[in-house]
């Protein structure tokens, strides 16, 4: 009984199915041949930009809703299409249609599908966008009534959007920047809201900025890596720590351990990194540099100076204590405002000088080992050795947020030993080939006055066998 | 032959003398040289290094046996980098092997396990694998005892 | 102890005619060199005991060298840093191997003008031109063995040329390459010729040419055939007198090696990476005359001709003795002759100086030139070039 059931219903399916292909063609014939249009016979720059956006598969209506398709004779059609932009005459286009959202309709509108579980299931991904969004700063000033926050579409863009990997998107990590200074470079719109506009020229400086844009790293960190993208809003100066502890572990959980770490007054990271007072905080900056950079400049400096004074040396690889003092000093001194009796400060004198000093032992160790090296010796083992005193000096920059001079001196100890292990092997080696070179004399010496001999032998054996020539 | 005669012999064996003595010191400094060349070379200097050649070539997971001056060591990829450990059972000094699947040192002998870092897990072996240093330097792994 | 002597040499005399035996040695080895025979005439005796050391100083390193590409810039590495005298040895070989070359060129020079290779010594002219050719062929082989990126490009690139040869051209590179590329084949290949091959095959050649050296002694300066003959009392004797006169030569020598060995030592260099190629590969210096030779011969024919240019010194100076049958020997009367050695060893000179200076920045009267391909100086401008621009 039931089989037959489903054999009719089979069967009329069938019949429904063969109706509406043959109903379809006709239609669409028909269509060619009347004057039916479509959204993209008017709007074809919206039409062209979803066609290469990652929405390429969506229909106008998903969005627009309204109808797919309108009837319009060939001649109404272009009066449509040669209308001049000021012109009165609108086109219809139905009950259902929605139209262009207005600015504080947008978030709810992308949400109706990004906020769905179920329609973006199948793409793998999150639909917690709308929601953090409504929590971030641009999102509870638009709930408040301000229409010139940024809403999804001034990100994203509207039908050209893309996804954050593809290289012509706003959102790709080359382009978050320009993407945020589009208004937060803006002045009269931050005015408005009492914003700064230098955040994002000064990003551009920084070492984050630079890593982006000098060296195309995509792995570096922008505007949304720290302030997030959807929840867009300042970290409070509480959380700095954290957003920077994020990548930057070891820095951040020697910070914790020192005197500064919890104090009100100290802003935590960016008090010393931020690019002082007269900066918003964005040009984030490191004060040593790693060892790599070190080495070159060193090298750079010999090149350039054939005996170049201590100064000099100091001016050209320690950049970093330099900037504290010039930069966060006069921060450090709205506490230690006591240059002469403040103990404090001759302990960070100390600390840096420290660390500059074994800074400079290992950029010489380094530079040594290079040239040595290129010679006939061999110091595969010293550069081994070496690798030691690397570690340490990567190691010393986490420790020194320890404000800690013993741990500091400890670190600076153990790269000192592995520098005069390393010292003391090329001696050896060094002195090993000036060696050769100062028996070379002596065996001339030698060999000069053997050969005299020996000549004379040949002169006196000459006069003892041979009858001279006539 | 003809006129060894016409000459005051201080003078001649004078000459000699230089000459015998030349002779013995060039061949000195050429044959000494010569037989400390010879000479087994004494390993001196650095710790003994070893490349872990294709260490490009692990995946993470994979283990790989080499040896360090005398002694076998394996060689593991973890995730976080690149650890080495005596190949040597602490028990009675077979040969461990690296099991990727559970990854452990599996001895042959008394069916030791040793964890992936070294530690006993069963077995009678009394003490865990002695740890080998590793420098990655640039895209090479070096292995050198502690 | 003088009865051991004697229980010897009746040992001997028992079995041997020893009395002819002493005799033909003491003829060679007291044998009357002409009078004349001079400084110049030590070069033959210089080359073949540069042989002798580069024999003592190869079987040396054949100790610690091991031919494999995973091992051979390795092995170089240990005899250098771990070894004792290690360097020195490796030195003495390297830099003997080039004054080997320059000395069998020198000797060949002293050869072609004093017109020795006349009647009747046209054969040991030529066995010595085969060990000219012998000798560069082992500076070719050995210079692969460090494996280092020098050897092995220089190596690619000196094998490359094999293949321009007609008909076999290709074949001939696969063979000397042992593959299609320079790989560890190539490496045993050269290794083998560089150190059984090439030296069983010198010392045979060495052989006969000192054998026909002996048996026609050193030729003089007079017209062939018409040489007056040796009076042995005015003779130089081999021993004790010649000896002692190449005594200085060799403690020059050894001093030298040392010298250079101490002041200028080959680099190990990188090892061997065949997926990159170092700037400016260029060969040794006595092969850069037939390197920048080949750069002017271009065209569909171009490599055809490179080589034949390259091959007719090597068969001219093979058949001279035949080409050139005048009976003069003295320089000053053999004007063509003499002419014709001072272009050819100009001309080589010159090529060599072009190759050695192509493709680099050279100043020439306070005027910086770069040298291209081909040799042609192209002026620099100075301005744009002296001052960086300033920031």
């Amino acid at each position: 009984m039931s089989l037959l059931i489903k054999k009719i219903e089979n069967v009329r399916l069938m019949v429904v199915f063969i109706a509406r292909v043959v109903i379809g063609c006709v239609s669409t014939a028909s269509f060619a041949q009347e004057n039916k249009v479509s959204c993209q016979t008017c709007h074809t720059t919206q039409g062209s930009e979803l066609g290469t956006s990652v929405h390429h598969g969506l229909t106008c209506q998903e969005c627009h809703s309204g109808e797919s398709s309108f009837e319009i004779p060939k001649s109404e059609l272009a009066k449509f299409l040669a209308r001049p932009a000021d012109s009165q005459l609108t086109f219809d286009h139905g009950q259902s249609f929605l139209g262009k959202p207005n600015r504080k309709e947008v978030p709810s509108r992308c949400g109706t599908c990004h906020a769905d579980v179920a329609k973006m299931n199948p793409y793998g991904m999150r639909t917690d966008q709308l929601a953090r969004y409504l929590t971030s700063g641009h999102g509870k000033a638009l709930v408040n009534g301000n229409e010139k926050v940024a809403v999804c579409i001034d990100c994203h863009g509207s039908h050209d959007i893309r996804t954050g990997r593809d290289p012509e998107s706003k959102t790709y990590p080359l382009h978050v920047p320009d993407t945020c200074a589009s208004c937060h470079a803006d002045k009269d719109l931050m005015a408005e809201s009492g914003l700064p506009v230098e955040i994002v020229s000064e990003y551009r400086d920084s070492v984050h900025g630079k890593l982006l844009f000098e060296e195309g790293d995509t792995g570096a960190p922008t505007c949304a890596t720290c302030h997030g993208n959807h929840s867009a809003m300042p970290p409070g100066f509480s959380t700095i720590g954290a957003v920077c502890g994020q990548c930057h572990q070891h820095e951040s959980a020697m910070f914790a351990t020192s005197i500064h770490a919890g104090q009100d007054e100290h802003k935590g990271c960016v008090q010393c990194h931020g690019g002082g007072e007269d900066s918003h905080f964005h040009h984030i900056d490191r004060i040593s540099k790693p060892p790599g950079i070190l080495i070159q400049r060193y090298a750079h400096l010999l090149k350039t100076q054939s005996n170049p004074t201590a100064a000099q040396v100091a001016d050209a690889i320690h950049p970093g204590p330099k900037q504290i003092i010039n930069h966060a000093l006069a921060t450090c001194m709205d506490c230690h405002d006591d240059l002469e009796d403040d103990e404090n400060l001759p302990k960070m004198f100390k600390l840096l000088d420290e660390i500059a000093a074994a800074e400079l032992r290992y950029v010489e160790t380094a530079n040594r080992l290079e040239h040595v090296g290129q010679g006939v010796l061999l110091v595969e083992n010293q550069r081994f050795l070496f690798e030691d005193a690397k570690t340490h000096l990567i190691s010393l920059a986490p420790t020194q947020h320890t404000l800690d001079n013993e741990k500091v001196a400890e670190k600076v100890a153990a790269l000192n030993e592995v520098c005069a292990q390393v010292n003391d092997q090329l001696d050896e080696l060094e002195a090993g080939l000036s060696l050769r070179y100062k028996l070379l004399g002596p065996m001339w010496v030698l060999a000069i006055l053997f050969s005299i001999a020996i000549y004379a032998k040949f002169k006196q054996l000459k006069k003892q066998w041979v009858k001279p020539l006539d | 032959m003809s006129g060894q005669m016409n000459k005051p012999p201080t003078r001649r064996s004078f000459l000699d003398l230089i000459l015998a003595v030349g002779s013995l010191l060039t061949t000195a400094a050429v044959s000494i040289p010569g037989l400390m060349y010879l000479w087994p070379a004494a390993k001196g200097g650095g710790p003994a290094k070893v490349e872990v050649e294709g260490a490009d070539q692990m995946t993470p997971g994979q283990g790989k046996t080499i040896q360090v001056g005398s002694q076998a060591v394996v060689v593991v990829r973890h995730r976080s980098g690149f650890k080495a450990y005596s190949a040597v059972c602490t028990h009675l000094g077979c040969l461990v092997t690296w099991d990727s699947p559970t990854k452990s040192f599996l001895c042959p002998c008394h069916a030791a396990v040793f964890d992936e870092n070294g530690k006993v897990v069963s077995g009678p072996p009394p003490a865990p694998l002695p740890e080998f240093v590793v420098k990655e330097i640039g895209d090479k792994v070096f292995v050198s005892a502690a | 102890m003088m009865g051991l002597v004697n229980t010897v040499k009746q040992f001997f005399d028992d079995r041997y005619d020893t009395k002819l035996a002493g005799e033909l040695i003491s003829k060679q080895a007291f044998k009357r060199l002409p009078p004349h025979t001079g400084w110049l005439h030590v070069l033959g005796s210089l080359s073949l005991l540069l042989f002798i050391s580069q024999t003592i100083t190869g079987i040396m390193l054949l100790i610690y060298y091991r031919p494999t590409p995973e091992a051979a810039h390795k092995s170089i590495q240990y005899i250098t840093a771990e070894v004792q005298f290690g360097w020195l040895y490796r030195q003495i070989h390297a830099w003997g191997a080039s004054m080997m070359i320059f000395a069998v060129i020198l000797h060949m020079i002293r050869t072609f003008f004093m017109g020795a290779y006349k009647k009747p010594r046209e054969l040991t002219w030529v066995t010595g031109v085969i060990l000219f050719i012998l000798t560069i062929t082992f500076g070719f082989t050995g210079y692969l063995l460090p494996w280092n990126q020098i050897a092995f490009w220089a190596t690619t690139v000196g094998t490359e040329s094999a293949s321009k040869v007609p008909v076999i051209g290709d074949w001939l590179q696969y063979f000397l390459r042992g593959g299609d590329a320079v790989t560890g084949e190539t490496l045993s290949r050269f290794f083998v010729v560089h150190v059984i091959l090439l030296p069983w095959a010198l010392t045979g050649v060495i052989a006969v040419h000192l054998f026909l050296m002996r048996l026609s002694n050193l030729a003089t300066l007079e017209r062939v055939g018409e040489e007056a003959p040796l009076k042995p009392e005015h003779g130089i004797p081999f021993f004790p007198v010649h000896v002692a006169k190449e005594g200085v030569v060799v403690m020059m020598m050894l001093a030298v090696l040392v010298t250079l060995s101490v002041v200028s030592p080959w680099e190990i260099g990188e090892p061997a990476n065949a997926l990159q190629t170092p700037p400016h590969i260029k060969p040794e210096w006595y092969f850069l005359p037939s390197y920048q030779l080949l750069k002017y011969f271009e065209g569909p024919y171009g490599a055809l001709m490179g080589i034949i240019g390259c091959s007719v010194p090597f068969v001219l100076l093979l058949l001279w003795p035949f080409l050139d049958r005048g009976k003069e020997r003295h320089p000053r009367k053999r004007p063509i002759a003499v002419g014709l050695g001072l272009f050819g060893l100009l001309g080589a000179m010159f090529l060599g100086y072009l190759g050695h200076i192509s493709e680099t920045e050279q100043t020439f009267f306070g005027q910086r030139y770069h040298i291209t391909l081909k040799g042609w100086p192209v002026p620099l401008d100075d301005t744009a070039d002296a001052e960086p621009p300033a920031h």
